[in-house]
């Protein structure tokens, strides 16, 4: 039988999966595709825990994550795109220039 | 929903949320993008489905493959990387822990979540519509609601702000 509880362990294999792909990938725009996928793993818990307790406080916290995720995007991408202008690649072991 | 067909779309949205997002910078290039990029945002659609949460999983569907799918794909289009920019690069050296952790922790969650399981309280036909969920969210939320107002205003204003910059290399 499935439980709420296996809602939550598979929001915790999800997250794990879009930490992996911060620290493992190189291309940013992989990186910000993993960062959207962590996101949805913490609303999946928030639904998870809303449908536990049975109150819908949780479903109102992911609207508010959700529009957070979309500013992010929209900045990130933003932020990708005038990166390219500026360095004609977006990997980012080659964005070294505040390393020393 | 039996159980047998709840525990099924379980392990069918499980399968595709976590093995789907690992797609090659090529496929994303070719028109499988959307459907490779968007896998895990839709299993999650399907998951909010099952958890008696309809209007977050038609937002999320809104969202994420509506509005961010589309933006990342109008980015790739509009920085037309060159092949050479494609070839995939990972940190290799950390592999094979990183896949024993992976199914460690995969199988310590499930095993948690079999061990600790709890029955769910049942609700109403009401839990997660429109009405219900919008109440909480206009009354004891209306706070956040209006300082994310705000913050979409400030996002808006810096995309704008990155976009209009004219050229790097003359600053």
């Amino acid at each position: 039988m499935i439980t709420p509880h296996h809602f939550l362990a598979l929001s915790g294999v999800l997250f794990l999966v879009g930490a992996a792909g911060v620290l493992v990938r190189r291309n940013a725009l992989i990186v910000l595709m993993s960062l959207e996928i962590m996101l949805n793993a913490a609303n999946l818990a928030l639904v998870a825990f809303s449908r536990m307790h049975g109150a819908v406080d949780g479903q109102v916290a992911v609207f508010l994550i959700m529009a957070v995720a979309a500013g992010e995007v929209a900045i990130g991408l933003a932020i990708i795109v005038n990166v390219y202008r500026l360095r004609h690649t977006i990997q980012v072991d080659a964005l070294t220039s505040l390393k020393n | 929903m039996s159980h047998l067909g709840y525990q099924i779309a379980f392990w069918i949205v499980a399968a595709v949320a976590v093995l789907r997002p690992s797609p090659s910078f090529r496929s994303v290039i070719r028109s499988r993008a959307r459907s490779g990029w968007s896998g895990p945002f839709f299993a999650t659609a399907a998951a909010f489905l099952m958890l008696n949460a309809p209007m977050v999983a038609v937002f999320q569907i809104l969202v994420y493959a509506g509005a961010i799918m589309v933006f990342i794909i109008f980015v790739i289009m509009l920085i037309n990387l060159r092949p050479q920019e494609l070839i995939e690069t990972r940190v290799r050296a950390v592999r094979g822990g990183a896949i024993l952790f992976g199914v460690v922790a995969t199988a310590a969650a499930f095993i948690g979540a079999i061990v600790f399981r709890g029955g769910a309280p049942s609700v109403g036909a009401s839990f997660g519509q429109v009405e219900t969920v919008a109440q909480v969210l206009y009354t004891r939320y209306a706070f956040a609601f209006e300082v994310l107002s705000l913050l979409l205003l400030i996002a808006v204003i810096g995309a704008v702000a990155l976009a209009g910059k004219k050229d790097f290399t003359k600053e």
